[in-house]
């Protein structure tokens, strides 16, 4: 075999191991990237997601899954809303300190938070809960009875990490 | 007779001497008409600094006596002048070859070449700390530096509250352009710097009140010599409707993570009067960017950023914590110490 045969197919190798390695690569960039989905009409990520969420003597816990390979940024102190006749309502006490906890969750990491209800709330009643545990921005509305009200607003280009806890009467008593 | 009237002369001399010298001094130094009395109060603010290698809190004392300049241009306040190195070619007020790329609506521009001042005082930092749950958590900010080692930041940067445990610094990036170090430490023009105390107000661990939210690192290099640092000042009379702009490391989303980022806006009224210790603004900025200046066309800096809580203004919900005659005088005296002695003060 002729040397410039020797040195094409060494070349050949070469740039199938590259292909390789790129779609590797590639995929796996895709799939850690995660999807993109609009649920609750709040922009997610299908790999950036809040877990194991409960309630328990005053306390809620849950745990910050980042599945994608990005660090990103979340709250200590998340934005809660209460749903009432059907529309969630920012329910946080607008007296508590809130300040960018600058806290960073690295790619494929996740950890565990615990937050105390009757520090964050203005008051702890039975309902469905929402957590949005990434910075929000909060704007000021009228409410459909004509007053001046405080809600989260979401931004289409961003992602929010959203949990869902429920508290009723037996939890609270 | 003649007697008589050489001594009214000498009287008139002497008055008219005194009462000039004491104008001249009314146009550079001005005290705090509050506090005009034949005793002038002192303030003092009680320091704690943490001793990063061995752990070690020690408190000690910063003792003053309020004392404010006029300004040329009427105003009344206090003034400490920075520094930028010397760059050929550069236009250093520009930050040199410094080149922007907006990202969609959002203000914030993307400063591509930190290693020019002003962005190259502009210092990214990670930290790592214990909560109030044991769960070791890691976080960071901005900082901005005043001296050649010597920068500021927020103090709920470097201590939380909840826990009552001071964080400690993972990293501290001067001019920080990406993630990681990238090849041939590109993405760390001026490396990572070990930081050796910390020091802010004692009544932070305590109190909730804005005004005691700021905190100084002391550096183990003296890397302002080659990055510069910022002027800062109080001015007495809030500003108003005057352009500021904050520079620092966002975390959110919505931007490339430790990337520099930089957005100017409008700082707002409200209803502050000389007293506040805070500024209101619609400056766009995100998590992460704790701690990052708020400075003027001049580089003079008047604000530390803080955070995006205002219910009662939510056009406005961004603020920052205003640079106070007290946080003014304190970083002074830090920094004057700090470059004398190298070490704990009294």
């Amino acid at each position: 075999m002729c040397i410039r045969k020797r040195f094409f197919i060494v070349l050949l190798v070469i740039l199938a191991l590259v292909c390789i390695f790129s779609l590797v690569f590639g995929i796996f960039a895709y799939v850690t990237e995660g999807k993109r989905y609009v649920a609750d009409n709040i922009p997610q990520n299908s790999r950036l997601y809040i877990d194991n969420i409960y309630y328990e003597n005053g306390s809620v816990y849950y745990t910050i899954v980042n599945d994608t390979r990005h660090t990103i940024g979340y709250e200590e102190k998340p934005h809660i809303e209460r749903k009432e006749n059907g529309v969630w309502r920012l329910c946080n006490d607008t007296s508590v300190e809130y300040y960018y906890d600058g806290n960073r969750l690295h790619k494929f990491k996740q950890t565990r938070c615990r937050i105390e209800l009757d520090e964050l709330l203005d008051q702890v009643v039975e309902g469905e809960y929402r957590l949005i545990a990434t910075d929000v921005n909060v704007s000021k509305r009228i409410s459909e009875s004509g007053e001046s009200e405080l809600y989260c607003s979401f931004e289409e280009r961003r992602t929010y990490i959203v949990g869902y806890f429920t508290l009723t009467e037996d939890m609270l008593s | 007779m003649k007697k008589l009237f050489c001594f009214v002369l000498c009287l008139c001399m002497i008055g008219g001497m005194a009462l000039s010298a004491s104008a001249a001094t009314d146009l550079f130094t001005v005290e705090n008409p509050a506090l005009i009395s034949t005793e002038v109060p002192q303030e003092s603010v009680e320091i704690a600094t943490v001793d990063l290698t061995t752990g070690e809190t020690t408190y000690s004392t910063i003792t003053y006596t309020p004392e404010l300049t006029l300004f040329s241009d009427g105003t009344v306040g206090k003034f400490h002048q920075g520094w930028f190195p010397e760059v050929s070619g550069d236009s250093l007020q520009d930050g040199g070859a410094t080149t922007y790329s907006v990202i969609g609506s959002d203000e914030r521009t993307k400063v591509t070449n930190t290693k020019n001042w002003p962005y190259s005082a502009i210092c990214c930092f990670g930290t790592e700390y214990t909560n109030k749950d044991g769960e070791l958590k890691e976080s960071g900010g901005t900082a901005w530096m005043i001296g050649s080692n010597l920068a500021v930041t927020a103090a709920h940067c470097i201590y939380d509250r909840a826990s009552g445990n001071d964080k400690s610094i993972i990293g501290f990036w001067p001019g920080k352009k990406g993630e990681g170090n990238g090849f041939f430490n590109s993405h760390n023009p001026f490396g990572n710097i070990a930081v050796t105390k910390i020091k802010y107000p004692v009544n932070y661990q305590t109190n909730s009140d804005v005004k005691y939210d700021w905190a100084v690192l002391v550096l183990a290099e003296n890397i302002g010599d080659e990055t510069g640092w910022f002027s800062y000042s109080f001015r007495q009379s809030y500003p108003t409707n005057q352009t500021y702009t904050i520079t620092g490391y966002p975390f959110d989303d919505a931007v490339d993570k430790y990337y520099m980022y930089t957005a100017s806006g409008i700082v707002c009224t409200g209803d502050a009067d000389e007293h506040a210790t805070t500024y209101y603004h619609e400056i766009d900025t995100e998590s992460g960017q704790s701690g990052a200046p708020m400075y003027d066309s001049d580089y003079v800096v008047y604000g530390i950023h803080r955070g995006n809580s205002n219910p009662d203004d939510p056009d406005n919900p961004n603020y920052a914590v205003r640079i106070t005659l007290e946080i003014h005088t304190c970083l002074e005296r830090i920094n004057e110490i700090e470059e004398i002695t190298g070490s704990v003060y009294s």
